[in-house]
Parts: structure tokens; C-alpha cells; sequence
């Protein structure tokens, strides 16, 4: 009885220890590990996949990855730790991971609720709906009635909730868990429609049978930033993702390319000298080495040259740039001065 | 002092205090570091977000749910009613079938009982989560919904689900009145009857029905019927039964029932041989034998561990949201917890809800175990 009285005292003890311990910002945390944890989508085409080998590629990915270089200067010190919908946010909040790149939606609710922070968007999406070619739909007002399937905690769910009431549409849901299920649900006509982010449903396309038949419609019926999620309270941290996301943006609109990033090292523009460390202190301002931006460039290239790899040209998905593009091509990508 | 101390029972109540003070104090402490650390990491905690308008659509709801003006609260008791009309039928069928292959695997016909015996090995290897796949992909093997089953234009099979015209009685007042203690009288009567004669229920059987049929004579109801007509992209009217329901039903029985079907088979193995030997060597069939001596007696130890598998039916209603179910864990725990972010509280409410029931079922089987229990032990 003794020992168990102790046991629990000892117990507790060690456990309110553990509980207040002061948490530095992440910042420290991830450089005294020597490793970044970053939570990604077990499997999306374009944005999470792991190959063979176990390397993992993708829009997202690469976004770990840069960040790993701009800490490290070596992008291979990032672990990658798959999470579904549910976990994704509360990992961070427990610091189960470090950083959370995983088509997240950046919205109110989760900045101001959830107590996590949104960094800058990284892919601009927006949520669709695909319908079989032989309906011959050719836009949701024509969906009046029908079955939808949709994935559970995503913000999908709602969005298809709000659209058909504000237009007077009925529908009925159908949250498929499973996605091999969800897909079987939708293959044999158990659904009309599937809604997604577009970016999500091409990719799912890709794994169907026939491609082809399927068709997404024109409709966006909500605005999707898709981006890094920190956890709140860690500015630091938050700095470094969302300036190392800039970089690779800023990267393309100067034409610093993965191949010419080390010629670039002697090029005597002031913008080039900030941004790869040449010249002033960008890098440590922020707390990292002053060659922070060449190194993520170097390991993954600049933002144009990671979309067209993944998503664009250079893959089976065939994306357009579209909203993705810099803003002198029509698209949103803006970033910050780097002075 | 020192006696005292060594008082048994002083001691007792002593260490069981301890006890109970460690186990407050460990609840309180999670609670609040819980509370803490919500609070430092910004979460907003509370229930109010229940009385909030939903705002998502659930796929298949036994009572009235509209996304444009239900609450959280209303889609938790729409998951609620789903979850124990799923644990009933499931529950009822689960005995149905355990008992059937159990009887099977013990008959000395050969071909019954390896058939039994494949049947209860292959299900009890299987994880359950397999089944519900494999139920829900053969669901979704049936035709689509413009190419449905038509049972000459009255119900319609498709992989929308079962459409069968829906029924409305509209008895008046003084009806359903006369029928409900008509029907609670022969309830008592019948239990009576039974217990004094043992006979079968046949005849009271066919006297509610023409009793019953009297009545409806007498008052004329207006009964009108409903059927499913496809409209667009469904059936609409009527009355349609979805395949997730069906199927996860009918995975979550077979799974379960093949375990019933061991727990019951080894108490009727446990009844001493004799017994059977001593029915028919005075001349009683095999099955009478079974049915009045053998079941009777096997059902003491049957009902304990049948209750364990009756709790863990009720619980596999979660297992639904994977092929689109939605039980309080796909609403509560599933919908209403993404769209409001508030994780800790949903999951407070489906694990509350979850006890709830399943203390309720165990405390319907305790009491059957007690009514069930030899006399004079």
C-alpha cells in the first residue's frame, strides 16, 4: 500500500513536471532535434506521394523539404508523418509534428479556434464537383436532387451544404469514410457526383479506370487556399515557413532556377544578393543561416519549377497554373519584398 | 490507535478511501491540465456550439433532420436513433443466426455441421472491418438506380438501396386506443397461458390477428399507400432502406454470430450427456429434448458472455461512417466535430453516449440473466 501511495505521488509528480515545462519557440526546438517533423497526406497525386524508395514528392512535400534546407541547409532532415483529416490539426497542437502541410484550408475558424496558425497559401484551390460524361450534366443546377458523395472532415462537406441551399437545390449526402470505398461508391453509380478540391479530384481521376469519362464541372464553389499550418504562439517558427514558401516564389519571379542558382551566387543585383545571402542579414534576422533561401532553392528549385514537376507539364495530372501563377501572368502569386 | 489501525474492517474502508481519493485525484489533474493547456493553446472549450445550426446533410436519418435549420444537438439524436435501430435488428439477428449454426455445427448430420463449422471459422478469422468492405462493395455490385430491380412498379432494388411503398394508417383516437389495451391485455393473457399450458402460440397468435382485423373493420382506417416513383436522380416517395444500413447490418450479424454460435455451442456441450441420453430412452424426440431440456439449461452460461457480444455489436454501429453510415460517431464525432473544431467536447459526447447505451443493454441482459438463473440457487 505504501509503494502504491508513492508510486502515485512519484507519478504525478513527474507528470506536472512534464506538463510545465516552458515551451521555447519551435524555432530552437526543431534545430536542437537536427530534424523537422512535417505532417503530410498519406497519398495525394501531385502533393503527397511516396515513391518506391520511400521518398516522398509532391507539391506538399517539397514545401517540407525547403523548409528543411532553409533550417538544416540539408533538405533530407525532415521526417515525413502521414495524417488523415481528423488528427491533422490537433497533432500540431500537440507537437506531433512540427509543421502541417496537407491541402489544408486556410480558414477562420481554424485560425482563431483551433490554436494553430496559417502561413502564406501555397496552392490556390477550389472545391468542384466531378459527375460521370454519360449524365450529361453540364453544370450543378442540374444537380437538383442528386446524391453526393463527400469525404468526411473536410470542410467539403459544408461548402456543398451552403452552395445548394443558397441556391434552393436539394441533394443528399453521402461521407464515405473509406476512400477506396468512396471511389467503389462513386465508380458504380451509388453517387451522381463526387465534390472535392479540384486539385484532389483530378488527382483522383487519374486512378479511375477511364479518365476520361469523367468530367469536372466548371463551377468553383469555394475558395481554397491550400497551405502550412504551424502552431500558435510559435512566431518564430511561423516566419521561417511562410518566408521560406516567399523565397520560392520570389525565386521564380527573379528567374533563380535550381540550375542556376549557383551562377546567381555571383550576380551583383541587389534583390539576388539579399535573397541568397550574398549581401545584408535576411536569413539571420530570422534566426537562420544567411544562406537559408539558396539552400531551399537549391534542393527543390523555385515555386514555377516544383509546380510544373508535380502537378504541371512534367506529370500525369496535366494542371494548369491558373490562379497558381505569378502575378504578372494572371495568376496570385505575390511575394514579399525580400529587403 | 494501533488496534484500531489493525481493525480489519477500519483497515479496509481505509485503503479503499486511498484509493478512491488517488483516482479522483488523477481524474481532476488530467482534467485540468487538459483545461491549461486548452487555454494556452488558444481553444475555445464549452457546449454551446450544440444549439448551433448544423449545416451538413446526413445520409440516412430515422427521424426528421433538415440541415438548414437542425442543430448539432438534433444530428447527435438523429446519429443516436441510428445507432439503436442498427444495435437492435443487428442484436436480434445476431441471435437468430448464432443459435441456427450453432445447432447446425452439433447435428449429426455431416453436411450441416461442416458447413457450420466452415462458415464460423472462416467469419471468426475475418476482421470485421473486411466484412463490411466486402458487404458494401457487393452492395454496390447491384444495378444503378435507372437500371433498378422493378418488382412489377411496387418496390425497386438498386444500389440506392431497398424502395418499398411506404404505409400510412390513420386510425381516430378511439382506434388505436382500443387496439393498445387490446393488445396489452393479450400480452398478460398469453403469458399466463403459456406459463399454465406450455402450449405453442399458434392459436393466440391467429386471435390477435382476427381481433385485431375486427377492430380495423369496425373503425375503417384510412390507409394509404405510397409508392417509390423514380424522380430525377432517385426514388422518391415511398420508402427506401439505404445499402450502407442493409449491409453493414447484415456484416456486423454474421461476424458477431459466429462468435455467438461457439459461446452457445460450448454450453450446450457443457450439459451433461446424460440429460440427452435420459429424454430419449423415455421415448422424446431429439429436437423436444433439445428445445424443452438442454437449451434451457445451457442458457445460464450462454447469456454472460452473449452479453459481452451484444455490447460490442452495438459498438461495431461506429465501424459504419467507413462505408457511410453515420451513428453518433459519424455525426457527433465525425461531421459536427470538423465543422466546429471543438474535438475534446464531441468526443466527451460520443463516448458518454456510447456508455450510456451499452450500460442500458447490460443492465436488460442482467436482468434476463436473473429471471433466467435455476431456481434455489
Amino acid at each position: 500500500m505504501k509503494k502504491l501511495i508513492a508510486t502515485a505521488i512519484i507519478g504525478a509528480g513527474v507528470l506536472s513536471a512534464s506538463a510545465s515545462v516552458y515551451a521555447a519557440d519551435k524555432l530552437e526546438e526543431v534545430k536542437a532535434r537536427g530534424v523537422m517533423k512535417c505532417g503530410i497526406h498519406p497519398g495525394k497525386a501531385g502533393f503527397a506521394t511516396p515513391d518506391t524508395k520511400g521518398n516522398w514528392t509532391g507539391l506538399d512535400a517539397e514545401l517540407c523539404k525547403a523548409v528543411a534546407a532553409a533550417v538544416f541547409g540539408d533538405a533530407s532532415k525532415v521526417e515525413f508523418i502521414t495524417m488523415n483529416s481528423r488528427n491533422r490539426l490537433t497533432a500540431l497542437v500537440t507537437d506531433e509534428i512540427d509543421m502541417l502541410a496537407r491541402s489544408t484550408t486556410f480558414t477562420a475558424t481554424r485560425d482563431g479556434l483551433n490554436g494553430v496558425d496559417v502561413t502564406i497559401p501555397w496552392f490556390y484551390d477550389g472545391q468542384a464537383l466531378m459527375v460521370k460524361k454519360e449524365l450529361g450534366v453540364n453544370s450543378i443546377e442540374e444537380l437538383d436532387g442528386a446524391t453526393i458523395c463527400t469525404y468526411p472532415g473536410t470542410t467539403s462537406e459544408k461548402n456543398i451544404n451552403d452552395y445548394f441551399e443558397s441556391h434552393n437545390l436539394s441533394y443528399s449526402a453521402l461521407i464515405v469514410e473509406g476512400s477506396a470505398e468512396s471511389n467503389a461508391a462513386y465508380l458504380a453509380n451509388r453517387c451522381d457526383a463526387v465534390t472535392n478540391d479540384a486539385s484532389a479530384l483530378a488527382a483522383n481521376r487519374q486512378g479511375m479506370p477511364d479518365p476520361s469519362a469523367n468530367i469536372i464541372l466548371p463551377e468553383r464553389i469555394s475558395k481554397e487556399p491550400l497551405g502550412a499550418y504551424v502552431k500558435q504562439g510559435n512566431d518564430a517558427w511561423r516566419q521561417v515557413v511562410t518566408w521560406t514558401a516567399m523565397a520560392l516564389i520570389e525565386a521564380e519571379e527573379m528567374g533563380i532556377t535550381q540550375g542556376n542558382v549557383d551562377s546567381k551566387l555571383t550576380d551583383s543585383k541587389p534583390a539576388v544578393m539579399r535573397l541568397l545571402g550574398t549581401e545584408g542579414s535576411l536569413g539571420e534576422n530570422f534566426g537562420l543561416d544567411n544562406k537559408w533561401a539558396y539552400n531551399a532553392i537549391k534542393a527543390v528549385g523555385n515555386y514555377g519549377e516544383i509546380f510544373e514537376r508535380n502537378l504541371g507539364k512534367g506529370s500525369t495530372l496535366n494542371f494548369d497554373r491558373g490562379l497558381n501563377n505569378l502575378y504578372t501572368k494572371g495568376g496570385l502569386l505575390y511575394a514579399y519584398p525580400f529587403r | 490507535m494501533h488496534s484500531f489501525l489493525y481493525n480489519r474492517k477500519v483497515r479496509d474502508t481505509l485503503i479503499q478511501l486511498v484509493f478512491f481519493a488517488v483516482i479522483c485525484f488523477g481524474i481532476t489533474y488530467f482534467a485540468l491540465n487538459a483545461a491549461t493547456n486548452m487555454r494556452d493553446a488558444g481553444l475555445t472549450s464549452g457546449f454551446d456550439f450544440l444549439f448551433q445550426r448544423a449545416g451538413y446533410d446526413i445520409s440516412y436519418s430515422l427521424i426528421h433532420f433538415d440541415p438548414k435549420t437542425s442543430t448539432h444537438l438534433i444530428a447527435w439524436a438523429a446519429g443516436m436513433v441510428n445507432t439503436v435501430a442498427f444495435a437492435v435488428i443487428a442484436i436480434l439477428l445476431t441471435t437468430a443466426l448464432a443459435l441456427c449454426l450453432a445447432i447446425m455445427r452439433l447435428s449429426h448430420n455431416f453436411l450441416l455441421s461442416k458447413v457450420s463449422l466452415c462458415l464460423v471459422e472462416y467469419v471468426r478469422n475475418v476482421p470485421i472491418l473486411v466484412h463490411i468492405s466486402v458487404w458494401y462493395t457487393l452492395s454496390l455490385m447491384l444495378p444503378s438506380v435507372r437500371q433498378a430491380f422493378n418488382f412489377s412498379d411496387i418496390s425497386f432494388l438498386s444500389n440506392r438501396g431497398l424502395s418499398v411503398p411506404s404505409v400510412e394508417w390513420n386510425y381516430g383516437l378511439m382506434a388505436s386506443f382500443m387496439l393498445i389495451t387490446l393488445w396489452i391485455g393479450l400480452f398478460f393473457f398469453v403469458k399466463k397461458h403459456v406459463s399454465t399450458t406450455g402450449r405453442c402460440l399458434v392459436s393466440v397468435l391467429l386471435m390477435t390477428v382476427m381481433l385485431t382485423a375486427l377492430v380495423s373493420f369496425v373503425f375503417t382506417p384510412v390507409m394509404s399507400f405510397t409508392l417509390p416513383k423514380l424522380v430525377g436522380f432517385n426514388f422518391k416517395y415511398g420508402w427506401t432502406l439505404p445499402p450502407e444500413f442493409i449491409m453493414l447490418i447484415i456484416a456486423v450479424s454474421t461476424y458477431s454470430a459466429a462468435h455467438g454460435a461457439e459461446v452457445i455451442r460450448g454450453s450446450i456441450l457443457a450439459i451433461s450427456k446424460g440429460q440427452m441420453e435420459a429424454g430419449l430412452a423415455l421415448g422424446v424426440r431429439h429436437n423436444i429434448v433439445m428445445n424443452k431440456v438442454i437449451i434451457p439449461q445451457a442458457l445460464h452460461s450462454i447469456i454472460p458472455p452473449m452479453t459481452s457480444i451484444y455490447i460490442n455489436v452495438l459498438k461495431a454501429a461506429a465501424l459504419g461512417s467507413v462505408v457511410g453510415f453515420m451513428d453518433i460517431m459519424g455525426t457527433m464525432g465525425g461531421s459536427s466535430l470538423n465543422i466546429t473544431g471543438q474535438a475534446i467536447e464531441c468526443i466527451v459526447i460520443v463516448m458518454v453516449s456510447y456508455g450510456f447505451l451499452n450500460l442500458i443493454l447490460a443492465a436488460i441482459m442482467g436482468r434476463f440473466n436473473k429471471a433466467m438463473q435455476l431456481k434455489g440457487r
